[in-house]
């Protein structure tokens, strides 16, 4: 980065880091930045950031569009955004929203939770693809095709094989270059190369997220939500500790089923609850998918806290204690219990049982007001 | 990727002249320097040049437009500046005809930045003074602390263009005589003393701590008078930010930025006065001339390249003014033009309109020497560009909370380009008096076209300028108000068509003292003065309103 631009750079991110800061706990609450899931960057809304000046209300001004539309149809206007304003003549271009990587949201949250660093247990080596294509191969896909370097090998090929200018090189030797016939290289298969890169060995550091929910009647609407944003910002802390981040989602009632993340928050079913078959399942995943050394294992599970009686204590404990810990970083249980502080049989059960285990977190979540603290509950020994 | 040598780029910009100047453009010398990608962010964060005063603001620009590099594949096409050798970049990577493009495209810039009449009067000398700028502010950061200067800055560009944009064209009588020097300065004022019959006795009848302390009161009491009556204006001032340089109640170097801030946006008005006009006269000339300069295999390149510069929409300033440009020469080249061709009503016979006039190529330099924005597309801007180019006026319906359609009538899509190009796309704000109430007080006034202030930001500015002022400011404007919701029983010809309240216009005077503000209603006569009745920018059908 050059210099001087430097310090001007720093002080503007110091101030939006302090206004993030500021404004985290509304920003989480409000849930504007989990609606632009999927990309790299967020757009973060910050008024304070620009600087005012005397405008117009660009809902009074109204403006121009082109292209088709019936009178009275509704258009899309970016509310601040200004046509003309193209940046790089003249200062006054302003920028409406602070965009920012997910890299530096999640440091900003890291910052203000005061969350320790995770470090990834063990050091694997895995190959990984280099990403310099520094190689040459006679295979390859079409779109690397080297065309020069096969014109190349083509004319080389037909001067070895006399194919060309009769046996003689044009230019060269007795014929003049003007009497030579048009030189015609036709590539054939052999005289492709394509450009290849070698896959390295680098190191690479894997986790897998599993998202467990109760899926019963009573877990629907508001809670959902809650769970949604709460593993929004559990996912992007964890993005930037891992090279790979892999995700599961189980859903559960009286059995549990693997699902998609759209299916996850939108599902709903009628049916009991017994959140041993989550446990199970989601133990049989890790056995078969994800071998605890090659994987950092991060098991979420939310429900409002009831269950099938005897469920927890003859199964979901055994469950945890022998198949589910022991090869965890961390497993953490959210109760989503809308307006209610106290802790429901399940997670006192859990407690008794396992509240001594380093790698058991458990959190309540009793509105949108709690997301922040709990995410602290969960993530706040940096496993 | 190709690194063209110097004696390559000295080649190509030298053929880049000479085809620019035999087709008649006359730049002045240009100097190109070759930047990497991220140099080239960094000065496009400077607005072009090499050195800027320290803020935050350009830390902004800089972390948007590597946003906009890393994320879309956008970068800055050409970036030159107005100055005197001009000096434009260009980027390391770039292909040879990219080379090529941006070159003449900056020289068509510079051709319009030395004959275009609205830059007669920016100071081409302009890299030099922002370095001074910048070393001025660098040493009072030191002096006074980055916080403090940096805040007081973010204070003066929140009124950066509340200048009067045609001051520098106006030649004032006062301007010949005034000279502060002078002005008389430190005359002490007489200071009444208690007669005294024997001198002895003047110690104690007047103690020289009261004489002092009555003279001292009696200066600033004077010194005020005469600030109060110096900013009593004859009539409104656009000139913001020269009121407050004289009159504001600043330190010394807080009046020093002032005017800093205050020259540089002198400097850039004009571009921002001719955005689209200059643009499309770059990207007409690049268009133009490549046709000679880019190579056999190197015309698909170009035409892809210019694509992306002119995509975006009808509104890109690239492409609109290009078109404008396009038009007016083939209009004088066919002699459309003139009483006649405006009386013509025969739309068979204007299409095949052609008196071999062949006037464009000496219309088109005369345009680009007389004219801006707003004369430019006031003027060209025609019924028959308008149709090819699909445009629509939309505007806020507050009932449905969403922008609608409301017009695709030619003159209100004329109407709203005009706005936007009317003293630089903003409301136009005038100091009235600096002596408001006689309390000395700043009075500015809104001068209401119909349409109203982001109320917030209003607001914000206005504490700014409190601080600068250093007493309480008000602001006369107008709101529009909700008189009377939709008539839902009412029959309409098109009932699926968005209906809204009836509204009224409503003066407010908005004050600020240090601490709160206060709204004051006005009655329609004590606005009369700021509002224009002649101007009308809304576009809302009749039939949608009551």
């Amino acid at each position: 980065m050059p210099k001087r631009i430097r310090k001007d750079l720093e002080r503007y991110k110091r101030i939006v880091r302090g206004e993030i800061r500021k404004n985290l706990k509304d920003l989480i609450e409000s849930g504007e930045i989990v609606g632009q899931r999927g990309k790299d960057i967020v757009k973060i809304p910050i008024k304070s950031i620009r600087i005012p000046e005397f405008r117009y209300d660009p809902r009074n001004a109204g403006g121009i569009g082109s292209g088709d539309g019936e009178l009275g149809q509704p258009v899309r206007v970016g509310e601040n955004r200004d046509p003309w304003g193209q940046p790089g003549q003249g200062g006054g271009a302003h920028f409406p929203e602070v965009e920012i990587e997910l890299w530096e949201l999640a440091e900003i949250l890291g910052e203000e939770l005061e969350l320790p660093r995770i470090q990834p247990k063990g050091e694997r080596r895995f190959l990984q693809g280099g990403e310099d294509y520094t190689d040459v191969s006679v295979i390859g896909p079409e779109t690397l095709l080297m065309k020069r370097r096969a014109y190349r090998e083509g004319l080389k090929r037909q001067f070895l094989l006399n194919e060309s200018g009769k046996g003689a090189l044009p230019g060269i030797g007795k014929i003049p270059a003007a009497l030579c016939p048009p030189l015609i290289v036709t590539p054939i298969k052999e005289d492709k190369r394509y450009l290849h890169s070698e896959p390295e060995p680098e190191p690479q550091t894997n986790a897998v997220i599993v998202f467990m929910r109760d899926a019963s009647g009573s877990m629907s609407g508001e809670k959902t939500e809650i769970i949604r944003q709460e593993n929004y910002w559990i996912d992007i802390w964890l993005r930037t500790h891992y090279d790979n981040v892999e995700r599961v989602y189980l859903l559960h009632d009286y059995e549990a089923q693997e699902v998609d993340e759209k299916e996850f928050y939108e599902l709903s079913t009628g049916g009991g609850t017994r959140i041993s078959s989550a446990y199970e399942l989601c133990a049989k995943i890790i056995e078969r998918r994800y071998s605890p050394d090659q994987w950092n294992i991060y098991p979420f599970h939310f429900s409002d806290g009831e269950n099938w009686i005897g469920d927890t204590e003859n199964f979901c404990v055994p469950l945890l204690r022998n198949a589910l810990l022991p090869c965890c970083n961390i497993f953490c249980y959210g109760q989503v219990t809308l307006g209610r502080r106290s802790p429901g049989l399940h997670l006192v059960k859990l407690e008794e049982h396992l509240g001594q285990d380093g790698r058991w977190m458990s959190s309540i979540i009793a509105g949108r007001e709690d997301i922040l603290r709990s995410i602290k509950d969960f993530l706040g020994k940096g496993r | 990727m190709n690194s063209l040598g110097v004696h390559e780029l000295e080649n190509l910009r030298r053929e880049a002249r000479r085809l620019a100047e035999e087709a008649g453009l006359d730049p002045w010398e240009v100097t190109f320097g070759v930047v990497d990608y991220d140099q080239l962010n960094e000065v496009s964060a400077y607005d072009g040049f090499p050195l800027r005063y320290r803020h935050w603001q350009f830390g902004m620009s800089y972390d948007y437009f590597r946003k906009r590099g890393a994320y879309s594949g956008w970068w800055t096409y050409e970036l030159v500046l107005n100055t005197h050798p001009a000096l434009a970049y260009l980027r390391a990577s770039n292909t040879v005809v990219e080379t090529k493009g941006v070159m003449v495209h900056v020289y068509a810039h510079v051709d319009f930045f030395k004959n275009n009449r609205w830059f007669s009067k920016t100071n081409r000398d302009m890299i030099r003074v922002m370095e001074n700028h910048a070393e001025r502010i660098e040493r009072y950061m030191n002096q006074y602390g980055v916080d403090k200067v940096e805040s007081f800055i973010d204070k003066v560009l929140s009124v950066q263009y509340n200048i009067d944009p045609h001051a520098p064209f106006i030649k004032r009588r006062w301007q010949a005589k005034t000279n502060p020097k002078d002005e008389e300065t430190g005359v002490q004022p007489e200071v009444g003393r208690i007669p005294v019959k024997r001198d002895y006795m003047d110690r104690y009848i007047n103690p020289p701590k009261w004489v002092e302390e009555r003279r001292t009161r009696a200066y600033v009491e004077m010194e005020e008078k005469k600030l109060r009556e110096a900013t009593e204006l004859e009539r409104p001032q656009k000139d913001l930010l020269q009121f407050l340089v004289k009159h504001g109640r600043l330190e010394d170097w807080q009046r020093d930025i002032l005017a800093m801030a205050r020259e540089e946006s002198y400097y850039f008005v004009p571009q921002i006065q001719t955005k689209v006009m200059n643009e499309g006269w770059a990207s007409l000339w690049e268009s133009k001339l490549m046709s000679d300069f880019a190579g056999p295999n190197e015309f698909l390149d170009h035409a892809d390249m210019m694509s992306k510069v002119l995509g975006g929409g009808a509104l890109n300033p690239y492409r609109l003014g290009k078109l404008i440009w396009e038009n007016i020469q083939e209009r004088w080249d066919k002699g459309r033009f003139g009483r006649e061709w405006e009386l013509c009503k025969d739309q068979e016979k204007k299409t095949r309109w052609d008196t071999q006039a062949g006037l464009g190529i000496e219309k088109i330099f005369e345009v680009r020497r007389n004219y801006n924005d707003i004369t430019f597309l006031d003027e060209y801007f025609t019924e028959d560009l308008f149709e090819k180019l699909n445009l629509f006026a939309y505007e806020h319906i507050p009932e449905t909370g969403a922008y609608h359609i409301t017009s695709r009538d030619f003159e209100d899509v004329k109407k709203k380009i005009l706005l936007r190009h009317t003293n630089l796309g903003k409301p136009t704000i005038k100091v009235a008096t600096g002596n408001y109430d006689n309390k000395g007080e700043l009075l500015l006034i809104h001068e209401w076209n119909g349409i109203g202030l982001q109320w917030e930001d209003a607001k914000h500015v206005l504490r700014n300028i409190q601080a600068m002022w250093g007493r309480p400011v008000n602001l006369k404007t107008i709101a529009l108000r909700k008189v009377r919701d939709p008539d839902p029983t009412r029959n309409r010809i098109h009932p699926e068509r968005p209906r809204t309240a009836v509204v009224e216009e409503q003066g407010i005077l908005l004050r600020y003292e240090g601490e709160a503000f206060r709204e004051l209603a006005l009655g329609p006569e004590e606005v009369a003065d700021i509002r224009a009745d002649d101007v009308d920018y809304h576009t809302i059908p009749e039939e949608w309103i009551g």
